[in-house]
């Protein structure tokens, strides 16, 4: 079937080619790192307004560390698609702080406002994605990148027709 | 792994919501700042007219209870000529409607929010909560921050009306939104009369006079600018009074009273008159102070009033005064915010009563009789800034909220006196401090005496840059959650606020009386046939004349004479004759209080009623047993109609 001709042998979508391998990881790692300290750098001033929400400043730093680690040990699809929901996670989180106010905690319901770090962070977050993708595997990279259009088309709608604040 | 360019194009619809979306508040302050009114297009200071705003006449009045009805609500209103404003107005006018009630004769105040979901141009999620600044109110009916009520809500307050004649206001406290929704308009004059202040022969009437100030930004299309200057305070360019650009205000060449209240977000201001002569100060926050203080000038922090007799006797016809702002440091200052208003002096007087100042004016008050002998502790309070919030002893609002509202800064006992120490370390901020529920007396700044026209009561000390002010209060009137804060509304709203308890099993603010949806019911019935007997209370019956009063031992005034709606000086009107069944308020679902607090258990549930000596039309209500709030419940008629006698 030309369908099957078409799709990428399995062993090319797990060994990207030595283009991406040479810079993807070192960038998706540097952009993790740095986007890892910014949250721990802020989690005092978090914690002081709920514990939980430091813990999940601390947990979120810790694990873009990590995360920095491994995708410089093992630049697979499977860990870069694992960067990429989780940075999504979180580029998810600080949109719905910054629209509808966090969900839980004392500043429940409470638009915070966006400030020129967090912007630059969450843009580095973007651009990590963007990096990890090229490290997805054409097929996950695929259905990832049409996700993420759904996603960005239902935003702006949403905000367009009135429905997020 | 190149990306194809439609590839690029999905990953830019996603990446541009998710930073636009965020920044476009930013953005929109920021262009607002840019797009702002050049100051050559503002109206040149003392050419606009001055207003007062209008008395708010009482849906329905007994001999104890007045009730009235506001809407919050969004208009669009003429503040620059000639463009229109988007505010959030009581009854939708800024200031709202000024209440004007008796001592004695408590208030139902129906607040119903009937403003958007979001705010037209920040776009945040929108409630509000209402605060009578200065009223010794349960804890349920003191705007309480996270007390909220929605659009589509609303909430009725009680307020006893327990206190001497003072100068009240009554403006928004919602959660982390105040200064925004305090500066779109929400704040009114709320005035109370007692005998005492009544026989006085200061000016009364058309010659005590409301000047509600404050600053305010505005694009060119007339919007107003919300920029809280990375959460410093919010300043504007225009001094408004009364709703109007510097004003121009035509007097008669005889005294005058204002009550002079600063309703700005975060800027407070040093008035005085360009002729120099004094502005002769006799009340505070509090009400009249013991003994009128001629003073040069005044410094008045946000949320502070002070009444001031000016006499425009001395001045020739046709002499226009100017009301200065001398401009007290860590404000951010324009072109024109060096004045506030003018007068301009007529020939005639129409009216040559109550033209005096008298050396009395309320010496045997309780509160400035107090010493500090009669404090039983001292606390301390630190107001400063650390890891980008605004906090007191380290603690913020949201500390209140992590504990399900149970942390309290402190514990006074009911009735005590106590001296608490309000400390400003920082060189480049002031922070007007107000605690709820009580007056207190300045006892000094620094270790020197208070300001001369301090020496009243107060309910906001200026905590000023660098100083330590100590105050002195009995806390009294009601028992429990009362908040403190900054009252420059941005810091309040990141997060400089605390609570306190005072006593023992007060209400529970956050679950007592709780917002209900609307519609409304009945915020009174009319019943069927007259009560024989009357109705319970000190009322002497609607339009009488209020009685005299007699003094208590402390030096307070009692409260016998509930006077109706047609006293002197007020120009509320009610229902003469009409009778109806007093509101049997609902209150206090309390929440039990936790093992710690050992004395919970036996303490006596807080009374309606205030201190000793002091009798009021205010009855206390039937409690419910705890149980756990349910705010979307509708409501029943407040007051409950009388059954049918055969």
């Amino acid at each position: 079937m030309a369908t099957t001709t078409l799709r990428a042998p399995r062993d090319a979508a797990r060994a990207p080619r030595a283009s991406s391998t040479s810079w993807a990881p070192i960038s998706a790692a540097t952009l993790s790192l740095l986007a890892g300290w910014v949250h721990v750098a802020y989690a005092q001033s978090h914690w002081r307004q709920w514990w939980a929400y430091g813990l999940f400043f601390v947990a979120t730093g810790v694990v873009q560390a990590l995360f920095a680690i491994a995708i410089m040990r093992r630049p697979r699809p499977g860990v870069a698609v694992a960067g990429i929901v989780a940075n999504l996670g979180i580029v998810a989180m600080y949109v719905l702080s910054r629209t509808d106010g966090p969900p839980l905690g004392p500043h429940a319901g409470v638009t915070e406002r966006a400030g020129t770090i967090d912007l630059a962070t969450t843009a580095g977050e973007i651009v990590l994605v963007g990096v990890l993708l090229t490290l997805a595997g054409r097929g996950g990279r695929r259905t990832i990148v049409n996700a993420l259009a759904v996603a960005g088309l239902l935003l702006w709608v949403l905000r367009l027709t009135g429905n997020l604040p | 792994m190149e990306f194809s360019r439609r590839d690029l194009l999905k990953l830019g619809l996603f990446g541009s919501a998710a930073l636009m979306l965020p920044a476009e508040r930013v953005a929109r302050t920021e262009l607002a700042v840019i797009n702002r009114m050049p100051e050559s297009r503002l109206p040149g200071p003392f050419t606009v007219p001055f207003a007062v705003p209008p008395v708010l006449q009482p849906d329905h009045v007994t001999p104890t209870t007045a009730y009235y009805t506001i809407e919050q609500r969004q208009v669009s209103a003429e503040i620059l000529p000639g463009l229109p404003t988007t505010i959030w107005g009581y009854n939708g006018m800024t200031p709202g409607p000024t209440i004007v009630n008796h001592q004695g004769q408590q208030a139902v105040v129906r607040q119903i929010n009937n403003l958007p979901d979001v705010h037209p141009s920040l776009r945040y999620k929108v409630w509000t909560s209402t605060h009578l600044h200065g009223s010794a109110s349960l804890p349920q009916y003191d705007g309480y921050a996270s007390d909220i009520t929605e659009p589509g809500q609303y909430k009725d307050y009680v307020y006893p009306n327990i206190q001497d004649a003072r100068t009240l206001w009554y403006h928004d406290h919602g959660v982390h939104i105040t200064a925004t929704n305090a500066q779109m308009g929400l704040a009114g004059v709320y005035i109370l009369h007692d005998p005492i202040e009544q026989a006085l022969p200061i000016p009364h009437g058309d010659y005590d006079v409301p000047l509600v100030i404050k600053d305010a930004m505005f694009q060119q299309n007339g919007e107003l600018i919300f920029d809280d200057n990375n959460q410093s305070g919010m300043y504007g360019d225009v001094i408004l009074v009364n709703g109007k650009p510097w004003p121009l205000m035509q007097v008669e060449p005889r005294k005058y009273r204002f009550r002079i209240l600063n309703a700005s977000i975060s800027r407070s201001y040093r008035l005085a008159l360009d002729t120099d002569d004094p502005l002769v100060v006799i009340g505070t926050d509090g009400g009249l102070m013991p003994h009128p203080q001629p003073v040069g000038d005044l410094r008045l922090g946000m949320a502070e009033r002070y009444e001031v007799v000016i006499d425009f006797a001395k001045y020739k016809p046709g002499q226009r005064v100017v009301l200065r702002n001398l401009q007290p440091p860590n404000n951010i200052d324009y072109t024109n915010t060096n004045v506030v208003m003018a007068f301009e002096v007529g020939a005639a007087v129409s009216d040559a009563s109550h033209n005096e100042v008298p050396v009395d004016l309320n010496p045997n008050m309780r509160t400035m009789g107090l010493t500090e002998a009669d404090a039983v502790r001292t606390r301390h309070f630190d107001f400063g800034r650390a890891d980008g919030e605004w906090v007191i002893n380290s603690k913020t609002w949201a500390d209140i909220v992590n504990s399900d509202y149970e942390y309290v800064a402190a514990n006074p006992g009911f009735e005590d006196v106590e001296i608490w120490e309000l400390q400003n370390d920082s060189g480049g901020w002031f922070h007007p401090v107000h605690i709820h529920l009580v007056d207190f007396k300045i006892l000094d700044r620094n270790g020197r005496p208070p300001h001369p026209y301090e020496l009243g009561p107060k309910d906001v000390a200026y905590v000023g840059e660098g100083e330590i002010v100590r105050v002195l209060m009995r806390f009294e009137h009601q028992r429990g959650k009362y908040m403190m804060h900054c009252h420059n509304l941005v810091h309040e709203d990141h997060d400089m606020m605390t609570q306190f308890e005072v006593g023992f099993g007060g209400d529970d603010p956050m679950h007592a009386d709780r917002a209900a949806p609307l519609p409304a019911g009945p915020l009174f019935t009319e019943p069927e046939r007259p009560q024989s007997g009357g109705d319970a209370g000190s009322g002497s019956g609607s339009g009488s004349a209020p009685q005299q009063p007699a003094t208590a031992p402390g030096g307070g005034t009692t409260g016998a004479g509930g006077s109706g709606s047609s006293a002197s000086g007020s120009t509320t009107s009610g229902s003469p004759g009409k009778s109806t069944s007093p509101r049997k308020h609902r209150r206090s679902r309390r929440k039990p209080h936790k093992p710690s607090k050992a004395k919970a258990s036996s303490a006596k549930p807080s009374k309606a009623t205030p201190s000793k000596g002091k009798a009021t039309s205010h009855k206390p209500a039937k409690r419910k047993p705890a149980t756990g709030a349910k705010p979307k419940k509708a409501r029943k008629p407040l007051v409950r109609r009388s059954p049918k006698r055969s």
